[in-house]
């Protein structure tokens, strides 16, 4: 691939980004092939160097913010005519509440993955607060009905028990749970990521 | 394989690092770090844009056989970052001479 190949290409794959933001980027591969073949190198070799291009493109495009994405997507082909503002506002009974409803439905998978959080670390907390009244109650009990005390005893040092292992399960169980928000935050910057054409 | 976040910082400095011994520009500061760190092109520039906009570096354009070359120079809150490594750094030695013990 040529210089001029390689940044018509980089050009196009980018062309959802603003343009001085595309003209940044280009500057910036263009004095790295110039300043590689002034150092004696082919001019084919210096852009292989660069690497895969496809892969330097979806770089770019998801190290930028979410606004910038979602902006360039919804921006009409033709730009903000006068046709395209008065459709947009004629269509807002139609655009708003499906909007509305994306927005919920991301909303709520955030919520749901929280709440299954919260619930875990409140069985934890249950079954660590059993166990210690458990333990409580048979020294309690220990002179009066000792074989039920012991019996007490045991189950409350059993439940105890459990609970360290649960909250590990649920200490795991939680960071993969963040992970996963994090994975469904990509999801979401790549659905405004446009394919090429 | 480095943790990312981990080689990301080191990068950070060592970029601020090559670029204070002289005023530098992309292709330099690769060529500079090669021998010591692995840094492709397209990892630089978000380096180089963060740097720039934390206020580490200042960038200027200087002409070049017939095409305009960016350069960039360290400030004083960048060689304060360099600074604040290289203090912070013996921590962090020594923190891996307790990991690599506990490996024995």
């Amino acid at each position: 691939m040529t210089k001029r190949e390689f940044l018509d290409d980089l050009k196009s794959r980018l062309s959802q980004l603003p343009p001085d933001e595309i003209g940044k980027r280009l500057a910036y591969y263009a004095e790295l092939i110039d300043d590689m073949t002034e150092d004696g190198m082919d001019e084919a070799a210096a852009v292989d160097k660069l690497g895969d291009i496809s892969k330097i493109a979806e770089d770019i495009l998801r190290e930028q913010p979410l606004q910038t994405l979602v902006k360039s997507r919804v921006r009409p082909r033709g730009g903000w005519t006068a046709l395209n503002i008065i459709l947009l506002v004629l269509g807002f009974p139609v655009w708003f509440p499906i909007l509305m409803a994306i927005f919920a439905v991301v909303l709520s998978i955030y919520v749901v993955i929280w709440s299954v959080v919260v619930v875990l670390f409140a069985v934890v907390f249950a079954i660590a607060a059993s166990g210690l009244a458990l333990i409580v109650g048979g020294i309690w009990n220990m002179f009066h009905n000792p074989l039920l005390a012991l019996m007490v005893l045991g189950s409350g040092v059993a439940l105890a028990g459990l609970s360290i292992l649960a909250f590990l399960g649920a200490m795991y169980t939680a960071k993969g749970l963040a992970k996963l928000t994090v994975l469904i935050a990509r999801g979401i910057k790549t659905l405004f990521i446009r394919k090429k054409a | 394989m480095l943790d990312p976040q981990l080689k990301r910082g080191i990068l950070e400095v060592g970029v601020l690092s090559a670029v204070s011994r002289e005023d530098s520009y992309g292709y330099k500061i690769i060529k500079d770090l090669s021998g010591y760190i692995e840094l492709t092109e397209s990892t630089l520039y978000p380096i180089l844009r963060r740097l720039e906009a934390a206020g580490d570096l200042t960038v200027y354009s200087v002409e070049h056989n017939g095409r305009l070359r960016k350069f960039y120079r360290i400030t004083d809150r960048g060689h304060a970052a360099i600074t604040e490594f290289l203090r912070d750094w013996p921590e962090i030695e020594s923190m891996v001479e307790y990991i690599r013990v506990g490996k024995e």
